[in-house]
């Protein structure tokens, strides 16, 4: 290239690059939660599930409770372990309800993954927060962390 | 067209006329830089890709920040390889700017970097699975290998990748013969193809993700398809077309043979005076490794000449190719012509075997008596190739022929020793007093090469209108 292209060139270059790296560092995480499918649906027979296995009382008073008072109630989930890209990981959140709602979950433990999945556990909460239980779609590429995290949402709502 | 070599030597007519002047130099440095800003803004969008994507943001660890890494050496390494490999696709509109040689020089210079981004992304990726999953990089890589999908193959196509290049280092090169070189390059095809799967399955910037899919798969299907079409279809058509065979080989020196093909459509022959063709004996042994080779007479339409020099291997045996072995051509290639030509006078620089094009350029350049000035140089007059022919062209013609014959001078000359001591740049400078404005052509042995365009340049002649071709392959 001749001195003058190479100039010009590379001054574009260096603005092109830097407006995709602050695009890059504004864009939300590419990890988006899908809709719920069939075989998302293991939502309700599991919520069945833990309750049972939990060999706590599957007391009926939640019901009883969220209808009279109104208190934030936090209760902690079992810990999952789970592997996902052969990592090992442990999957452990608290979850506050407010009379039958979930208003908030807070990760204890989440994934072990670098990168851009440790904002899996995050979106995971936000999902299960808009839907109310573990009733959301998979995030693609972060399957078994998701599973995970119903899991362990599914031992925490078991102990209301 | 049983015996188409004349006792009369026969000469095609010469150009009419040639277009001179700076504007042709201009107009192809142009075009030099729109081809590099193409080049350069495949590597920018592979990595405005990245950057969008937020592959800086997520670094938070060693981990991410090798994943990350690893992520970007890919990249890089991808594009540069796609831009490596169509590089020697033998592009017309590539090769028509730079040269077959310019091309593959580009091309070697690309090899290096192309292997050290991909064993950054290997060892990144291998580092970083190291640390997340506890365990040492030997176990990680046999987890690779064994568990992740298409991980065997990519790990193959790496290793592959270090053979071809390392056979294709300097001094390996040297210690290779052409054809082992050629055969161990052939493997980067595979090397290439065994990589795709673990990018398309595995690949954090293109599965699930349908502008890279679409961008990454349209540059692959790019540079296949030129491979496939001009350095695999096109020859095989025109040599299809031309039917090619060894019509007479007739020696010319004690150590260079030339062969004389005919064959049909020969009138409709594209080379021009100063090209190369790559040769492909079709014997058993022979057809799959191709030779390049300067047309040693300029296209007349009775024939397709070329003038081989024993070098050992393969040039050893075209020596003693019986008549009637069918030839097959890919070409021509090559930049060493008069298309390249922007001044009136010429001087025309040519030893031992490089004589081929510098004789078809005498033969066929627009040029008044005394434009040209033409420079042997050989061992010994008595077993020089071509050289009555390129006598009878000077005498035709009314050029000044010089040849110098006889062992080298002292201190690097390019010359012989005429024991006058005079430095080679005086000596060219009395032979062609016009040097300095003329364009100078030169053929021969890389090193040689370089000494002659030192003189040339002292002689005071710019850079742009000198030209050599490399034997570059």
């Amino acid at each position: 290239m001749r001195k003058a292209t190479q100039n010009i060139v590379g001054v574009i270059s260096l603005g092109v690059l830097a407006a995709s790296w602050s695009i890059g560092q504004a864009a939300e995480s590419g990890l988006v939660v899908g809709a719920p499918t069939a075989s998302a649906t293991p939502s309700q027979s599991s919520s069945a599930e833990p309750t049972a296995s939990s060999s706590a009382k599957p007391t009926p008073t939640p019901t009883k409770s969220a209808t009279t008072t109104a208190a934030s109630v936090t209760k902690k989930s079992d810990p999952i372990t789970y592997v996902a890209e052969k990592r090992q990981g442990v999957m452990q959140i608290s979850v506050t309800k407010k009379g039958s709602a979930i208003t908030a979950i807070d990760i204890i433990s989440g994934g072990t993954e670098g990168g851009e999945y440790s904002s899996v556990p995050g979106v995971l909460a936000q999902a299960a927060i808009e839907a109310q239980g573990s009733n959301f779609g998979n995030i693609s590429r972060a399957t078994h962390t998701t599973e995970a995290f119903k899991k362990a949402l599914e031992t925490a709502l078991a102990k209301f | 067209m049983s015996n188409p070599v004349q006792n009369q030597l026969q000469l095609v007519e010469p150009n009419k006329r040639v277009r001179i002047g700076e504007r042709k130099v201009v107009r192809v440095k142009r075009a030099q830089d729109l081809i590099e800003i193409i080049a350069w803004s495949i590597v920018m969008a592979v990595l405005v890709m990245f950057l969008i994507d937020g592959g800086l943001k997520y670094i938070t660890d060693v981990p991410s920040a090798l994943n990350a890494i690893s992520r970007v050496t890919s990249l890089l390494g991808t594009a540069l390889l796609l831009i490596h490999m169509l590089l020697v696709a033998r592009v017309p509109w590539i090769d028509k700017f730079y040269g077959h040689d310019g091309a593959t020089v580009a091309h070697k210079k690309l090899g290096k970097p192309v292997m050290y981004f991909i064993a950054a992304h290997f060892l990144a990726s291998l580092v970083e699975y190291s640390i997340t999953n506890g365990e040492n990089l030997v176990a990680t890589l046999f987890w690779f290998i064994t568990d992740v999908q298409d991980m065997l193959l990519a790990t193959i196509g790496f290793v592959l990748m270090i053979v071809v290049v390392v056979t294709s280092l300097n001094f390996a090169r040297k210690a290779m013969s052409y054809e082992s070189w050629f055969f161990v390059h052939l493997l980067s095809y595979a090397s290439v193809a065994a990589a795709i799967p673990h990018t398309i399955t595995a690949g954090s910037d293109i599965a699930g993700k349908p502008v890279q899919t679409i961008i990454w798969v349209s540059l692959y299907l790019f540079v296949f398809l030129n491979i496939l079409w001009f350095r695999v279809w096109i020859p095989i058509r025109k040599s299809f077309r031309k039917r090619l065979v060894l019509a007479q080989s007739v020696r010319e020196s004690s150590d260079t043979t030339s062969l004389y093909l005919t064959g049909k459509h020969l009138d409709k022959i594209e080379a021009q005076s100063g090209q190369f063709y790559f040769l492909r004996i079709l014997t058993p042994n022979q057809w799959w490794r191709p030779h390049p080779f300067s047309i040693s007479a300029a296209p007349n339409g009775k024939y397709l000449r070329f003038t081989i020099g024993d070098r050992g291997d393969d040039t050893k045996l075209m020596q003693n190719i019986k008549p009637g072995t069918s030839i097959a051509i890919e070409g021509p290639y090559g930049l060493f012509t008069e298309e390249r030509r922007t001044r009136e006078k010429v001087v025309l620089i040519a030893s031992g075997i490089g004589i081929p094009p510098i004789r078809t350029l005498a033969e066929s350049m627009a040029a008044r008596p005394g434009d040209i000035t033409v420079i042997y140089r050989v061992r010994d007059s008595r077993d020089a190739s071509l050289l009555g022919e390129i006598q009878e062209i000077c005498r035709r013609r009314e050029f000044a022929l010089h040849v110098i014959e006889g062992p080298r001078g002292p201190k690097n000359s390019w010359l012989n020793d005429d024991g006058s001591g005079n430095p080679d740049v005086a000596r060219l400078v009395t032979m062609a007093p016009h040097v300095s404005e003329a364009d100078v052509f030169i053929c021969g042995p890389q090193v040689w090469t370089d000494s002659v365009i030192k003189s040339v340049r002292k002689a005071g002649t710019p850079i742009d209108s000198i030209h050599s071709e490399e034997y570059a392959w």
